[in-house]
């Protein structure tokens, strides 16, 4: 009796700390159904906002339109750094870049930001080099916009993605690709027709992870885009915290929800029946 | 021929992939020495002043104190309820194992302004809780998958059989898990403290939602970076990048940097 | 040698033991009975349940039915570190953070036994096994021989009632694996503990245990010991899994009070001891060593009252050194293999000819059909 119940002893604790988290799920939920004006009849009007209002919407559409370019140039300039750790390093080398990646990967987020904005800035590298090559007259406008959000995702998610695809290459069977070279193919065919497609787990598990965090950015669009550019978390933590307007912060971070599990809903999905193809 | 220029060309776009990551903290590292108060690069001279200016500055005092403290107990903690959960799950086939590990996995799938707005609500609908404590509760959600997560996969590695013979030769189940398994997983114990310690430390989203009067650490630099244009930040953030870089160190002794991510 | 070890020598009886895992049957309905002071081998394949069958004794897996009894004691609801069940595991699970004087004290201490008297028997175990060089050194050092021995010492140093063995030997190269189990057998019987060891390899049962038990899908096909399996084995798996065998289908067609006359097909007959079958049953399946075979010139005289006989053409010969293998086809078709000494060229065989392959009646098994 006593050896059945201890398993459920020793999850008991954590259960009961991870029901906060749902309580709190729950309370967002009931928050989002509050009508605006004192009203105590659960409405549907917040949702209702935020789909019809324009402005609001945007927010919405225009954080998975960033959150799409910032994972797909993550990925591009991700794979070759993944690839060549794996594939062509010196093992020395390897254990080198990869040391570098955790550190960036645990290094403070906002402070990553800041070194951004002094890239970026008025008076940041960039625009420091490029008036001093002749190549600009005045300093371009490369923050507080689309473009310096961009960058700013880019560089947040690229550990991320380097370190989901690095752990498909590795595992990689290198003797496939010997295989492939045995029967002729030249090195290009090898990397599109072996390496590639058994890495598309890897390329899924890094997409959804990227996609994910960048769709729920708050310290790049306040720092480098100044509260100016929309993102969701934004329009979320001005509705909760600066307006006090708790239903439709709520509503929108229940739609926040929504999307985030649909993201990993469908990517899981696609990852699944790729991998059931030729797994038994 | 061509090899070598495809392999100089694969070179050439890792490193400067890797660069453009790096740059960041590497500018913000010369930035910190800059004698002028302005954040314009290249720097104007050399001075220690603003390494000085960190200490001098009581929101940093407070926002370090406050992030040593929720990082600490909040890994605490996690590692009390994360272990044990852990041993659950590896080591006991039970009604609903599977159910209990998607569950204890849980807040990875929540994104972190959800879980900010959540704990916020929460904590007005409890009410006598203080804002710390809910700071606590909320960095042990954000903690614990981490933790349950390296010890599972410290456990399995270890052969269950150590601990069945520690059995077989009388040792009560505590005695063989404090005897055999803690100090076989050790290790990995220790790797998981830090991480858990890293991870609360930098988290800011969702503490966001909570903070207070007092500001953890990264919530200082971020108010500092919006209103003030000095380089007092920047030396902040090369000391923390010191301790990154000693964390990353004592992951790499005590679990392997490779066991961390995959 | 003075042995400051003593061991009570304790019988074990396992009555209707049954073990399922998810549903599925893996230990169905065992029952077993143990003397004091034998060695028991449990042989099989993987999955047939061997190792089940020890860890329900260790008390590491739970009886979903049945009873565990050692020394006269129900175990069933004894918790392991209760039992005083020694243990060897395949893998040896030395504890990797302590030396080999500490892995033999670590049962010592949980047992409570006074730190003077804990020297005492460390020492003992650590001559009996040799070990005495090796008590400060850390397991990852040991060779995979040593590693057992340790493993052998760790578990023997409490001196429980019974030691079970769980493939002790599969981790050792094949030379050292053939040392190694006359040296086990030897310890075990100067300890003179009973014992219990799952293996898959039918030399190390029979060269290890008193009594050898099939097993077969979580059942005992046969027990018995090793010439019980080898010369009267009840069924084609006991007879497939030790040694190799040659099989005809067969039908009783007369009896004697001493011997049996079958039919095998096409008006050939063999025949056997009447005391190989049953009387009540027809169809039976007739089976030959391949050693008991010998092939000889076809017009050779025959007793036909001593000596079975088949006319078969010789259609292949592998040399393995040590014995032949003689492949033959008779005129069923059917393909029989005779096994003759490596040194045994006194009958120069050329293949594709026809030879009289001639066994004693004595040498005839009979065995009741699959399908019985």
């Amino acid at each position: 009796m006593f050896a059945r119940l201890m398993p459920y002893t020793l999850v008991a604790p954590a259960l009961l700390l991870i029901s906060t988290l749902l309580m709190g799920l729950s309370s967002v939920l009931g928050w989002s159904f509050q009508g605006g004006s004192g009203s105590e009849a659960a409405s549907l009007i917040q949702y209702e906002n935020l789909a019809t209002n324009e402005s609001y919407r945007h927010f919405f559409t225009y954080s998975l339109w960033l959150a799409a370019v910032s994972t797909f140039v993550a990925l591009i300039l991700g794979f070759p750094v993944a690839y060549y750790m794996e594939i062509k390093a010196s093992p020395h080398q390897r254990r080198l870049i990869f040391a570098g990646l955790l550190a960036m990967f645990l290094s403070d987020y906002v402070l990553k930001m800041f070194g951004l904005i002094l890239i970026l800035g008025r008076s940041g590298l960039v625009n420091r080099l490029a008036m001093g090559l002749g190549l600009a007259d005045s300093p371009l406008r490369l923050m507080y916009n689309e473009f310096g959000v961009l960058v700013g995702l880019v560089s947040g998610i690229l550990p991320y993605m380097i370190l989901s695809l690095n752990g498909v290459i590795a595992r990689l069977d290198k003797r496939l690709q010997e295989a492939a070279a045995l029967l002729g193919a030249p090195p290009w065919r090898i990397f599109l027709l072996v390496t590639l497609p058994l890495c598309i787990p890897g390329i899924i598990a890094g997409t959804m992870l990227s996609f994910l965090l960048s769709l729920n950015s708050f310290v790049t669009p306040m720092l480098l885009g100044g509260g100016r550019v929309d993102m969701i978390a934004v329009l979320i933590f001005d509705q909760a915290i600066n307006l006090a307007n708790l239903p439709l912060g709520s509503a929108a971070a229940g739609v926040l929800f929504l999307i985030s599990g649909a993201v990993i809903l469908l990517l899981s999905l696609l990852g699944d029946r790729y991998q059931k193809r030729f797994q038994r | 021929m061509s090899r070598s220029f495809q392999f100089s060309f694969l070179q050439a776009l890792t490193f400067g992939v890797l660069l453009f990551m790096a740059l960041p903290n590497l500018i913000v590292l010369a930035i910190s020495f800059n004698r002028e108060a302005t954040l314009a690069f290249p720097p104007s001279g050399l001075s220690f002043a603003w390494y000085l200016n960190v200490f001098k500055t009581p929101s940093f005092a407070v926002g370090l104190q406050q992030s040593v403290l929720l990082a600490t107990v909040s890994s605490a903690i996690s590692l009390a309820l994360g272990i044990p959960a852990a041993l659950a799950i590896v080591r006991f086939r039970f009604f609903g194992r599977q159910a209990v590990n998607v569950f204890v996995m849980a807040p990875l799938f929540v994104p972190e302004v959800v879980m900010g707005i959540a704990m916020l609500l929460w904590a007005n609908a409890v009410s006598t809780i203080s804002n710390t404590t809910t700071l606590v509760i909320l960095h042990c959600l954000i903690v614990l998958p981490y933790v349950v997560r390296l010890v599972v996969a410290n456990l399995q590695g270890m052969d269950p059989n150590l601990e069945n013979a520690a059995m077989l030769l009388g040792a009560r189940p505590f005695q063989a898990f404090f005897r055999i398994t803690v100090p076989l997983i050790g290790k990995g114990l220790l790797g998981a403290t830090v991480f858990a310690i890293v991870m609360s430390f930098h988290n800011f989203t969702a503490t966001m939602f909570l903070i207070g009067s007092r500001p953890t650490l990264p919530v200082a630099a971020y108010q500092y970076i919006r209103t003030e244009n000095d380089p007092t930040v920047a030396a902040l953030s090369t000391l923390m990048m010191l301790a990154g870089i000693l964390a990353v160190y004592l992951m790499e002794r005590w679990i392997g940097l490779e066991r961390l991510v995959r | 040698m003075t042995l400051s070890l003593s061991f009570k020598k304790r019988g074990i009886t396992l009555t209707g033991l049954s073990v399922e895992l998810q549903g599925k049957p893996i230990l169905d309905n065992v029952d077993l009975e143990i003397l004091p002071g034998e060695i028991i081998a449990l042989l099989g394949p993987s999955g047939c349940g061997k190792t089940t069958m020890l860890r329900a004794i260790a008390g590491l897996q739970r009886p979903t039915a049945g009873e565990i009894v050692v020394g006269g004691q129900a175990m069933n609801d004894v918790a392991p570190y209760r039992r005083n069940v020694g243990m060897v595991f395949q893998s040896y699970a030395l504890f990797p953070h302590m030396t080999v004087a500490e892995n033999i004290l670590f049962g010592l201490k949980m047992h409570g036994v006074a730190p003077a008297e804990r020297q005492g028997i460390l020492e003992a175990t650590l001559s009996m096994l040799e070990l005495g060089s090796l008590r400060d050194a850390y397991p990852a050092r040991l060779s995979g021989g040593q590693q057992q021995r340790v493993a052998i010492a760790r578990s023997i140093a409490t001196q429980p009632s019974v030691l079970l063995l769980d493939e002790p030997l599969s981790a050792l190269d094949k030379k050292l694996k053939d040392d190694m189990r006359n040296e086990l057998r030897n310890l075990l019987k100067k300890v003179g503990m009973t014992a219990i060891i799952v293996t898959h390899d039918q030399e190390e049962a029979l060269a290890i245990a008193d009594r050898v038990a099939v097993m077969e899908n979580g059942r005992i096909a046969q027990i018995g010991t090793g010439g019980d399996l080898y010369h009267h084995p009840n069924c084609r798996f006991v007879a497939d899994f030790v040694g190799y065998m040659n099989y005809f289908d067969g039908r009783v067609s007369g009896r004697s009070d001493r011997s049996v006359d079958l039919d095998i097909g096409r008006d050939r007959s063999l025949k056997a001891r009447a005391a190989a079958i049953a009387p009540s049953q027809d169809d039976v399946i007739v089976a030959v060593r391949p050693e008991a075979i010998r092939p000889v010139v076809n017009a050779t005289p025959i007793d036909r009252e001593a000596f079975n006989s088949v006319t078969a053409r010789l259609i292949g010969e592998e040399f393995l050194g040590i014995i032949t293998n003689l492949r033959f086809q008779d005129d069923e078709g059917r393909e029989l293999l005779v096994i003759r000494s490596g040194h045994d060229n006194r009958t120069q065989l050329r293949a594709g000819e026809r030879y009289a392959l001639i066994w004693p009646i004595d040498a005839t098994i009979l065995m009741p059909t699959d399908a019985s």
